[in-house]
């Protein structure tokens, strides 16, 4: 069997500087570029970052689907990246990822007890009335009566209860990290809450890691204990949670922050935060990906490429040349006027 | 010819009583009584049930509700696009323009749509042609429903998307709908909505499918081009952070019902009704730190199709009492504002509600949805 062990790392999950590339007829894009991160057991680690940022990509990698083009990923001692097609299969009950689109990711013939019970089909967990007892408890605590909806199939639900379906079998087969990938992004609000509260719980339970991707700074912070900022297939930031939140180093993680509609204040001004879209990953802006919408981009953003480096005293890195932290009052009050 | 100052909207027009309007105006849009019930093979199901509201010109109403609180089917048969046959029955008026629509054949509805109202909807990808030009679907628009010639079409159509934010119009009118972002995509669909000069704009959920930013974005252009065009919107969502700051007033609905109506700032000053206070509890909070429980709302909203007695929130609401399981309370205002109304016997603020809540949080800190 090869597979190499990986010494030194206490981490559950560890990457080192991955990158996916996608060969396209235009180009070669570059959708995750050089990414390094570690999660710890027991850890949640939220990735945050618009569309085509590579947030899902990472997932996707990280799960070999496809596997990276460069770069090493270590589940605990395994190298997923060299192991076989074989011997990954045997790790898959404790690696799971919700999907984005539970529409496309839930068979439509078949019913919602039966998708929910094959994870513990295909892997021969407890007898048959044991799965049918932990097929209903789970569609009740992810908000689904079993009686109603056991029976349905996906074209009988709306996109927010299929969404319930894919998470109940993605957490039904007792994983280790689980990867949730914008899972609740079509949900209601006040089922938002009951899946992080659910979530929480469980994890509190069963002590798995979690990915918690999402484009909603405002959905990670209750759920990550430490975030990583993605723009345009680079971590532009990465620290921990509350650090983040109350003071955010990169100009970008500032924008998604004011972006986050707000019920506590009148919104002053109609301004766009972060005004346009990002550009195309195929041609990206040279130097800092994220130049061309920041505010306060000078030459040398343009002329070089800001790495990650550490800033502050709590481990927290930050890819700009003027990060936004530790500023003095005048230039702070520009971020405000500039934003 | 409608007049109306900026502040004389926001008093207007909420107050629904037997059609009633407390200022000189009549509203643009006069809903009184409507209801919607589909006969199922399972029963009958009652998903919108005696909804009244007003909407003026130049007036935003943010509609906010979970799935299945009837929010949707509410706006469409507004509009008349749930065709009452096939087990459809549908009760109440629509005064569009002082015209009862709700009474007027699907021919002459027809063209209403996309004229009169435009409709956005929240997946950008399924509303919009996959296999034609933007450009293109923005002219078969304008073309249904003026008499302009096909060169003056094109020539509207890209300055439609221009006034969406589209950069190069002239350019990704040529594009088909598969080579835009998702932002750019729902740009285009209010280009199309907007395309006949609708005197209303009506959005479900326009932002749900989108990033935070690019929610942003679309939010304060439906806000401008509203202004611009001094149209009546509704806004459908789920998140009452998004309405916060785009809607003059705000309906609330549970299970069908109106459960509390009122204009935005009153709403958000004193909100009145437990289901609408535990929707904003719901929401995470940027300035709590990680981790902080969310109060999240137990349980589910009930089953149409069974039995409804009582208030419909009680099953899930705190402060719930055994007159609230028997007897659902009118919709009604107090006297110190008439133009908050709600539908509760307890509503928040009230002795009773703070004493429920504080029951809880003695006996189980963690206020406690999922499970």
């Amino acid at each position: 069997m090869t597979q190499s062990r990986v010494q030194g790392s206490n981490s559950v999950l560890s990457l080192r500087n991955v990158s996916v590339d996608y060969r396209t007829k235009v180009g070669t894009v570059r959708a995750v570029a050089d990414v390094s991160l570690e999660v710890a057991p027991g850890e949640s680690l939220g990735i945050v970052g618009e569309s085509g940022c590579g947030k899902s990509t990472l997932a996707r990698a990280i799960l070999q689907l496809p596997r990276p083009t460069a770069g090493v990923i270590a589940y605990r001692d395994k190298e997923l990246t060299v192991l076989s097609g074989a011997a990954l299969r045997r790790l898959r009950p404790e690696l799971q990822l919700v999907f984005q689109d539970p529409i496309s990711s839930l068979n439509p013939r078949r019913r919602v007890r039966d998708i929910v019970a094959e994870p513990l089909d295909i892997w021969k967990l407890g007898t048959k009335a044991e799965r049918a007892e932990r097929v209903s408890k789970m569609l009740t605590a992810v908000g689904l009566d079993p009686d109603v909806y056991g029976r349905r199939r996906p074209s009988q639900m709306s996109g927010g209860q299929c969404q319930r379906v894919a998470i109940a079998r993605a957490l039904i087969s007792g994983t280790k990290v689980l990867l949730c990938d914008e899972a609740i992004s079509s949900l209601d609000v006040s089922l938002r809450a009951q899946v992080i509260n659910l979530i929480e719980d469980l994890k509190a339970e069963f002590g798995f890691a979690l990915i918690f991707i999402a484009h909603d700074l405002g959905v990670v912070k209750n759920i990550s204990d430490r975030v990583a900022v993605m723009y345009l297939g680079r971590v532009v930031e990465l620290g921990n949670t509350d650090d983040i939140y109350a003071d955010p180093a990169h100009p970008y993680t500032l924008g998604l922050l004011r972006a986050v509609p707000s019920i506590e204040t009148d919104q002053e001004s109609t301004a766009d935060v972060v005004p346009g879209e990002p550009p195309s990953p195929i041609n990206p802006p040279s130097g800092c990906h994220f130049r061309t919408r920041c505010p306060f981009a000078q030459q040398v953003c343009a002329d070089e490429v800001p790495q990650l480096r550490p800033i502050g005293t709590t481990g927290r890195t930050v890819a700009c040349h003027f990060p936004l932290t530790g500023t003095d009052a005048a230039s702070r009050a520009f971020t405000d006027r500039a934003w | 010819m409608i007049n109306t100052d900026s502040d004389g909207r926001i008093e207007t027009g909420i107050n629904v009583k037997d059609g009633a309007v407390n200022s000189g105006i009549e509203p643009m849009l006069s809903v009184r009584n409507l209801s919607t019930t589909f006969h199922t093979a399972n029963g009958s199901l009652k998903a919108v049930d005696d909804v009244s509201f007003d909407l003026n010109r130049n007036e935003t109403l943010g509609v906010v509700g979970e799935s299945g609180s009837g929010k949707s089917v509410m706006v469409r048969s507004v509009m008349g696009l749930i065709a009452v046959e096939h087990g459809v029955e549908q009760h109440g008026s629509v005064l569009f323009d002082g015209v009862d629509i709700a009474q007027l054949p699907v021919r002459r509805l027809r063209e209403m749509w996309g004229s009169d109202i435009g409709m956005v909807l929240q997946d950008p990808m399924t509303s919009l042609n996959p296999v034609t030009r933007v450009g293109h679907q923005i002219v078969e628009t304008l073309r249904r429903h003026t008499d302009i010639s096909r060169g003056e079409a094109k020539r509207r159509a890209v300055q439609l998307l221009q006034d969406v934010g589209i950069a190069d119009p002239h350019h990704r009118v040529r594009l088909h709908p598969h080579e835009l972002s998702g932002g750019m995509r729902q740009r285009v669909t209010i280009a199309i909505a907007l395309a006949a000069n609708p005197n209303l704009l009506i959005g479900d959920e326009p932002t749900t499918a989108l990033d935070v930013t690019v929610q942003q974005q679309i939010l304060n252009l439906l806000s401008r081009v509203q202004t611009e065009r001094e149209m009546a919107m509704i806004l459908v969502t789920h998140d009452l952070g998004v309405v916060r700051n785009h809607s003059d007033k705000i309906i609330v609905m549970y299970a069908g019902r109106i459960v509390e109506a009122a204009p935005t700032k009153s709403l958000f000053a004193g909100v009145k009704m437990p289901y609408t206070k535990a929707l904003l509890d719901s929401l995470p909070r940027l300035n709590l730190p990680s981790h902080s429980r969310l109060r999240a709302i137990s349980g589910s909203p009930p089953n149409l199709l069974g039995k409804l007695q009582g208030c419909r929130f009680a099953p899930r609401c705190p402060a719930a009492q055994d007159i609230c399981r028997n007897e659902e309370a009118p919709l009604a205002a107090t006297a110190d504002d008439p133009t908050h109304e709600y539908r509760c016997w307890f509503p928040v603020g009230s002795s009773e509600y703070e004493e429920s809540l504080r029951k809880i949080d003695s006996g189980n800190p963690v206020s406690e949805g999922a499970r």
